[in-house]
């Protein structure tokens, strides 16, 4: 799988709940750092870490994380 | 997942970074001027953490940041492998056997830690805002350098300060243009190579290698990954 292929909405799901990412970090137990990471597309959270995110926003955690439609399949 | 600090993790975390550069800094001064068994204490501020980490007993990394000092240890590894192979066959040329294949442990350390740090940095700040402060910070020391050698001499003074200024220069065009900083830098670097005579590092000169890790590997190291991040900021903006 290639290092593009997930689209992250965080940022948006943050703002909507009118959360700061120091906020946000320390609800789900990690730095401001991370968050900020994640909402860039620099690092991609664990399961652990993104069914937490998730469940901040009472939302699945494929609306905060999406993969990619597969260019080569169409899917 | 968390940082196991009882909710308070940013504070923990800071004071164990405090600790370890306050043990690092006393190790280094006193084992170059009291007595040499000092450097224990340099030791135990830049390993002293990361075993406690790896035996569980200080939990103060969440997973992002345990991933970076992950991916700078693995990178450090292949810089010192990579590193030692070529000191071995530029020592040992023309002969058949390793019987010539020392290296001054300090020079493996210091490029060990060099990368590691580098690499750390990068990850975890980003590419733009790590050179950004990378760079100040390198012209920072270089210029205090500059002052302390040359404090009592105005024309020698004003001409070495010449040398530091590119450095705080770059740590701002780092933010707008990247790629441009990233080739001034990897150019810069090329010229260290000749102002400095580094090319002796690689016939064992153990003052030119320390040099060339000190300030070649960091030059071209942040240069190089900000032509890195330039080019993939342009293919973002072009798909």
């Amino acid at each position: 799988m290639r290092g593009t292929d997930l689209r992250i909405h965080l940022k948006r799901f943050r703002l909507s709940a009118g959360l700061t990412q120091e906020q946000l970090a320390e609800r789900v137990g990690v730095t401001r750092q991370t968050i900020l990471s994640i909402e860039k597309g620099r690092y991609k959270p664990s399961i652990e870490l993104a069914l937490a995110l998730a469940r901040v926003f009472d939302a699945p955690v494929e609306s905060l994380f999406e993969l990619a439609p597969d260019e080569e399949d169409g899917t | 997942m968390t940082r196991g600090t009882g909710g308070d993790g940013r504070r923990v975390f800071s004071r164990v970074g405090v600790i370890a550069i306050a043990l690092v800094a006393a190790g280094l001064a006193l084992g170059f001027t009291v007595h040499i068994g000092f450097l224990a204490l340099a030791a135990l501020g830049l390993f002293g953490p990361g075993l406690l980490r790896e035996a569980g007993v200080l939990g103060d990394r969440d997973e992002f940041e345990r991933e970076a000092a992950r991916y700078a240890g693995y990178r450090a590894y292949l810089a010192a492998g990579a590193f030692l192979v070529v000191m071995i066959m530029t020592k040992g040329w023309g002969s058949l056997n390793l019987d010539n294949d020392s290296v001054p442990a300090s020079i493996v350390l210091a490029l060990m830690l060099v990368v590691y740090l580098m690499s750390y940095l990068f990850n975890y700040w980003g590419t733009t805002r790590a050179s950004f402060r990378v760079l100040l910070t390198f012209g920072a020391f270089w210029g205090a350098f500059v002052v302390l050698s040359h404090g009592t001499e105005p024309v020698a003074l004003l001409m070495e300060s010449l040398v530091v200024l590119p450095f705080f220069v770059l740590a701002f065009t780092a933010r707008r243009w990247p790629r441009w900083t990233g080739v001034a830098l990897v150019a810069l670097a090329a010229y260290t190579l000749f102002f400095f005579n580094l090319q002796r590092a690689f016939a064992g000169n153990a003052g030119s290698m320390m040099v060339f890790i000190l300030m070649f590997v960091p030059i071209v190291g942040t240069g190089l990954a900000l032509l890195s991040s330039g080019r993939r900021e342009e293919e973002d903006a072009a798909s």
